[in-house]
């Protein structure tokens, strides 16, 4: 017999007949990690740990029941309208980067590229979601209605509920995948998330009110139909929102059947793409990195249309990057300014108030926080800045100061000027803030600089510290590394919020402050010189 | 199979990204005994168009066809799928399954019998050098091994279309010339073969037509 060639004949009869059961089993057996012995056990160990969790945390739960629950009212749960829509949009949302029926890189390859119908590959996946998330759905109705006095009400009420939870489940199933599968739906999400949240919010105060504000938040969605039951002494109107809820499912349920072959490979291997980055980072304890892989770039590519000249002084060319990039991200350079406004005028209005000083300090380190992303991304790509800039790595992060220096400058005394003219901030604390304003921010700033220039990776002899450690203090070491710079920073604003309420010898308490405020920021800033790649 | 029947065909296949046109209504044809050669500089379109063609990727506009079947409408996609072997340029592979894993598991997804399956594999591994790699997994392996199983995994099955992007970067010079002799075996076969790359030595050695594509759209040929 002579030697196969390297391409393959062609079968005789035209095509080859390929079950999609036989594909599927094949693909099992080589993938240990999927047998049906391996799933068993993750569920035994996912109840092992809950029913230990329920045992030794009874007390917390106890307490938790009874801030939601509240016999005497007669709807008897809080929120639970606002809680359903956020799950809801959570899982929209997570649809929109994950999905429930996900696959890996290599299985976009092999097995959807497999000629078998693909409704037959993703068919029984959506099932067993589906499935999942039913009995999970139905469990916590069961619960619910037996935490608004379920027992009490019959038998005929918990089944509401179970069922109510299960018709949830299945819809949150069909909301996820249809928006996994249109690129519109998803475009559509990611516009109306904040929107929505708004809407969760507004769920949430109709809630405290009662009377028919409380009603019409329960008629006005799927969110509020299974609540219809719990506790409402009107069985009809609970009744009818169960069989609104189950027609919704129902109708979900078949969009989802009919729609299961439909579903284009390149939305799975996005997908898959970003999750192994994710998982990359997980596994490195990289938090920024995480948080980078759900940004969508081709869903910024319009902002590479926004641009201005760049300036003729080299040593502005890094603001000026920092700008562009600032500008680029309008939602960040707008939440950043309103943060720094409404610290200074926090800070400005009321200095003798404890929990406005500390609300004010805050907002200022969050604004600079969020005003230091250009410098970030150069941390992200250190490398970058070594080959293409001149300076060393430390000056060029303290350029990359200037631009959020300037902003939380500008826009905090704008803000304490108008407070001023609206008279709710008093004339001597604008000239305080004014001879403050410069070493405050200095300081803000460069602690966030100091904060941001690690990066999102948690150093390795920290994890090996926590590895080692048996007597749980790493977890201080963890949260002062995380948090240090911010708490040195709302510090620095405490003090001087505290000078700002001295009734009396307010000018030299400003200058020593302001004076030991400019020493801090001239440290901070030679150690932010001193940052290696 | 008629010499001369066209195998391939793309209708103003179009991808744009929001305001970037990817790839720019790509009219091409590919016909039995062909090895069709499309080159261009980084960024003008051959990975998009490799994917679009083998279905990874949607169209925005316009269609591709394999064997008279659109590859991005279902049933119809079930049979161009049959009739199609795509080798990316990123090789995808499972990191739980070995090389021979690997090959078995396109097999059963083509309907390859097991006495094909292990006479052509032990074939396959041996002329790609990998018979001492037949049981490591994708992370033991250097890049050029991972597209050299790429390569078996698209060979392995029965195929009337060969689409392949950049199949030789990282592959020494003994496989770039059993690639060569692969793609030589295809044009005698009466197989057509799509091939994006960048090395004008090895295209010119392979090919019966050369395109030209710049900033997603056909220059010239």
């Amino acid at each position: 017999m002579s030697p196969p060639g390297l391409v393959a004949a062609i079968p005789e009869r035209d095509g080859v007949a390929v079950d999609t059961r036989y594909l599927l089993a094949v693909s099992r057996a080589l993938h240990p990690g999927r047998s049906w012995g391996a799933f068993a056990q993750t569920i035994y160990t996912a109840a092992f740990a809950f029913g230990l969790a329920v045992v030794l945390f009874w007390s917390l739960w106890k307490r938790v029941a009874y801030y939601l629950v509240d016999v005497a009212s007669p709807y008897h749960i809080f929120w639970g309208a606002a809680a359903v829509a956020l799950i809801l949009l959570a899982a929209v949302r997570y649809s929109t980067l994950q999905g429930f029926v996900t696959y890996s890189e290599a299985d976009c390859l092999f097995l959807l590229s497999a000629p078998v119908p693909r409704r037959e590959l993703i068919r029984p996946r959506l099932r067993r979601v589906t499935l999942a998330l039913a009995v999970g759905g139905a469990i916590i109705g069961l619960l619910a209605s037996l935490a608004s006095g379920g027992l009490a009400a019959g038998a005929g009420r918990m089944a509401e509920g179970a069922v109510a939870g299960a018709a949830l489940g299945i819809i949150i199933v069909a909301a996820g995948w249809h928006v996994q599968r249109l690129p519109a739906a998803l475009t559509w999400v990611l516009r109306l998330t904040i929107p929505a949240l708004g809407l969760v919010a507004l769920l949430a105060l109709a809630d405290r009110r009662g009377g028919t504000a409380h009603l019409a938040m329960l008629w006005s969605g799927p969110w509020g139909w299974g609540l219809l039951s719990l506790g409402s002494s009107n069985w009809a109107s609970g009744l009818a929102g169960v069989l609104l809820l189950c027609a919704l499912a129902t109708t979900g349920w078949a969009s989802v059947r009919r729609s299961a072959g439909d579903a284009a490979v390149e939305g799975f291997l996005a997908r898959a793409q970003t999750r192994s980055q994710m998982v990359a980072a997980v596994y490195a304890f990289d938090a920024r990195s995480v948080m980078l892989t759900t940004r969508r770039p081709w869903a910024e590519r319009w902002r590479a249309r926004l641009r201005f000249r760049p300036p003729r002084r080299p040593d502005l060319a890094v603001p000026w990057h920092g700008s562009l990039v600032l500008l680029r991200s309008p939602l960040r350079l707008g939440w950043g300014i309103v943060l720094a406004g409404a610290g200074a005028l926090l800070l400005a209005a009321q200095p003798g108030r404890t929990g406005a000083s500390w609300a004010g300090a805050v907002a200022l380190y969050l604004s600079a926080s969020s005003l230091a992303e250009p410098l970030r991304l150069e941390v992200d790509r250190a490398a970058t800045s070594a080959t293409l800039l001149p300076w060393r790595f430390g000056k060029i992060l303290q350029m990359h100061c200037l631009v959020p220096v300037t902003i939380l400058l500008t826009t905090g005394l704008i803000a304490t000027m108008v407070g001023w003219a609206a008279g709710f901030v008093e004339a001597r604390t604008v000239w305080a803030l004014a001879i403050l304003a410069v070493p405050l921010v200095s300081v803000v700033v460069l602690a966030a600089a100091l904060s941001s220039r690690r990066g999102g990776r948690l150093p390795q002899q920290m994890l090996l510290m926590g590895a080692g450690d048996s007597t749980g203090l790493t977890v201080f070491v963890l949260v002062g590394w995380i948090f240090g710079w911010a708490i040195f920073a709302v510090a620095a604003v405490a003090l001087t919020a505290l000078v700002l309420a001295r009734p009396s010898a307010l000018l030299q308490a400003v200058l020593l402050v302001a004076g030991l405020l400019g020493v801090v920021a001239a440290m901070l800033w030679r150690l932010l010189l001193g940052s290696k790649r | 199979m008629a010499r001369g029947e066209v195998l391939l065909e793309t209708m103003k296949l179009t991808r744009r990204y929001g305001p970037v046109v990817a790839l720019d209504a790509l009219d091409l044809k590919v016909r039995a005994g062909e090895c069709v050669v499309m080159m261009g500089p980084n960024g003008s379109g051959k990975t998009t168009a490799a994917e679009l063609i083998s279905g990874l990727l949607e169209p925005s506009d316009g269609r591709a066809e394999i064997c008279g079947h659109s590859i991005h409408q279902e049933p119809a996609a079930v049979a161009a799928r049959r009739d199609l072997a795509y080798v990316p340029d990123t090789p995808y592979l499972y990191d739980d399954l070995t090389v021979s894993d690997h090959l078995r598991l396109v097999a059963a997804a083509h309907g390859v019998g097991d006495q094909d399956l292990n006479v052509r594999s032990e074939a396959l591994l041996e002329r790609l050098d990998l018979v001492d790699r037949a049981a490591f997994f994708p992370r033991q392996l250097s890049r050029g091994m991972r597209q050299k199983t790429a390569i078996a995994c698209a060979l392995i099955r029965p195929f009337q279309v060969l689409v392949v992007d950049e199949p030789i970067a990282g592959l020494d010079a003994a496989s770039v010339n059993v690639f060569r002799e692969v793609l030589l075996e295809c044009r005698k076969a009466r197989r057509a073969v799509l091939l994006m790359t960048h090395s004008d030595a090895f295209a010119s050695t392979v090919a019966t037509k050369m395109l030209q594509i710049q900033e997603g759209r056909l220059v010239g040929s």
